[in-house]
């Protein structure tokens, strides 16, 4: 499906996409309730959206093997799609307006780097 | 939020903070640069782990660094400048790695900070800040 520098280029998607959810699953844990400070920080949810973050450096280090830093602009920027995205799959957020326009405009920015 | 009212000032915030959060997201922006070198580097080898290290060292530096400017600003100026970090992905990759950059990928990084601008300045600071953590993604933008 994906050859060459493409394949790296996916690996790094895979990358932003995977930290986005932890980004997710640090807000789902925040929205709950703790008997102590410290069970905030050390709980599953937290440990394990950590733990992806790490995994996430060594993907996107991976990618940056072969794939351009200048290809940086058009791909790291995805988890500002990606965030709201799996906000409202998982916890049913709502996205403004405003932000749908950003998200368009993202999109079309995309298309033009990649022409 | 910043309470010194005197001295030039950009937006909300002084000079000196609008320099400090800038000079944050630069550094910020040098992750990527470490990643790379560290990607090119024999796996595990003193020059990866040096490379590597530099990366965890800026994320963390720029943890610290983001949590004092954010006590000068709000929430939303901050997001609405921290894209300009995908630029600086844009300047390292020329000036340090030698990369090619075509006026399409100058544009449509251009359309790309306008899109995340619009889109993280309409939202409240509190709702910014909750959906766009500091992390960014790891190696953040």
């Amino acid at each position: 499906m994906f050859e060459g520098l493409g394949r790296y280029i996916a690996v790094w998607i895979v990358s932003v996409f995977i930290s986005s959810i932890a980004q997710v699953m640090l807000k789902m844990e925040a929205n709950r309730e703790h008997s102590t400070k410290l069970k905030e920080y050390m709980n599953p949810m937290v440990i394990s959206a950590y733990f992806i973050f790490f995994l996430s450096t060594f993907l996107t280090m991976y990618a940056l093997k072969y794939v351009p830093l200048t290809y940086s602009p058009v791909i790291e920027p995805m988890s500002y799609i990606f965030v709201p995205v799996i906000g409202v799959l998982l916890l049913k957020e709502k996205i403004s307006k405003r932000r749908l326009i950003g998200m368009g405009i993202m999109l079309i920015g995309i298309a033009i780097f990649s022409l | 939020m910043d309470k010194n009212h005197s001295g030039i000032r950009v937006g909300e915030v002084t000079l000196k903070w609008f320099i400090a959060l800038h000079l944050s997201l630069i550094v910020n922006s040098l992750a990527g640069v470490a990643s790379k070198m560290a990607g090119k580097q024999k796996f595990l080898s003193f020059r990866f782990c040096l490379c590597y290290g530099m990366v965890l060292v800026i994320t963390f530096a720029f943890a610290l660094a983001w949590q004092q400017v954010l006590k000068h600003m709000s929430l939303t100026f901050a997001f609405t400048n921290k894209p300009i970090t995908i630029i600086w992905g844009l300047v390292w990759g020329v000036l340090v790695f030698h990369e090619q950059v075509s006026w399409k990928m100058i544009l449509g990084s251009a359309v790309i900070l306008l899109g995340i601008m619009v889109g993280v300045s309409g939202d409240s600071g509190e709702s910014a800040g909750k959906s766009l953590p500091p992390e960014g993604g790891k190696e953040n933008v």
